[in-house]
């Protein structure tokens, strides 16, 4: 618990991770909240260091199947032919 | 280890058929798997050979040690750390630097009461470039805060899971992670040109 968070634009950034993430406890996110009522530039930046977050995730894509089908194929293939080698 | 020692016994099981020469078993556990960890090597490799053959070198590990693990671990977090040393391996066959950073990127932007030393920050607007842009400021991030953030975008991958596949403790991982974002938004914000910040 740290109602400094409140006051404080450093300690407000420090948290901003996990205050995204959902991942601070409940008592510091209200003192989060408490914190972006008093201060525009700490919104704007948490809206920013949002939509970094953001884009993080919504870039992770998986590999298409055929380009992952054709890899597993192949290391199947070196390994029974390293199983059939020490056989 | 024995079955009922194991944190995870079906995928303990599994890789007990996999040590035995189980094809099936073998190909579950890549079909599960691969598809994910193709994503994080080309993501973090950004070149497309070089993430297939960490894949492979990867996956021919797993296949090849199966009989080493013990299931107290996911088999998730195992497989990924044997990928992230493959792709260790491909940055360093390919002479390219593998720079790691602990720095802070606003270590100095904050006066001794707390508060921001430049208050000029300016939304962003939300368009096609700013995610152009956010994208190539992750590239310009030191291996480790690029791994860490890889490593948040991986659905339902928890921050246990990814802090072991990194070996550090997992206030360590949120903090590497909380560094990259903030460093992406740094760059991002001079790319972009809205704060003075």
């Amino acid at each position: 618990m740290r109602p400094e968070i409140a006051q404080r634009c450093d300690l407000f950034y420090q948290v901003l991770s996990d205050f995204v993430d959902g991942a601070l406890e409940e008592v510091d996110m209200a003192y989060v909240e408490e914190h972006l009522k008093l201060c525009p530039p700490c919104e704007v930046y948490l809206d920013q260091f949002r939509a970094v977050a953001e884009a993080n995730q919504s870039a992770q894509t998986k590999a298409s199947t055929p380009d992952v089908d054709r890899v597993l194929q192949q290391v199947l293939a070196r390994w029974q032919a390293a199983k059939d080698d020490s056989a | 280890m024995t079955t009922a020692a194991a944190k995870h016994p079906k995928d303990f099981a599994l890789l007990q058929r996999v040590s035995a020469g189980d094809e099936a078993a073998a190909s579950e556990v890549m079909q599960s798997l691969g598809g994910e960890m193709f994503g994080f090597a080309r993501r973090m490799l950004a070149d497309e050979q070089a993430a297939e053959d960490a894949l492979q070198e990867a996956l021919l590990g797993l296949l090849r040690t199966a009989g080493n693990f013990d299931g107290r671990e996911s088999l998730r977090t195992w497989v990924f750390r044997i990928l992230r040393n493959k792709i260790i391996d491909q940055y360093r066959k390919r002479g390219r630097d593998l720079v790691v950073s602990d720095a802070d990127p606003e270590a100095a932007s904050f006066s001794s009461s707390g508060h921001w030393k430049n208050l000029d920050f300016q939304p962003w607007n939300e368009s096609a470039e700013l995610l152009e842009v956010v994208q190539h400021c992750m590239e310009l991030l030191p291996h480790n805060q690029r791994e860490a953030l890889q490593l948040k975008a991986i659905e339902e991958l928890s921050a246990q899971e990814a802090s072991e596949i990194l070996g550090v403790s997992v206030a360590n991982f949120r903090q590497i992670l909380h560094r990259g974002r903030a460093s992406v938004r740094k760059c991002a914000d001079d790319k972009i040109g809205g704060s003075a910040a």
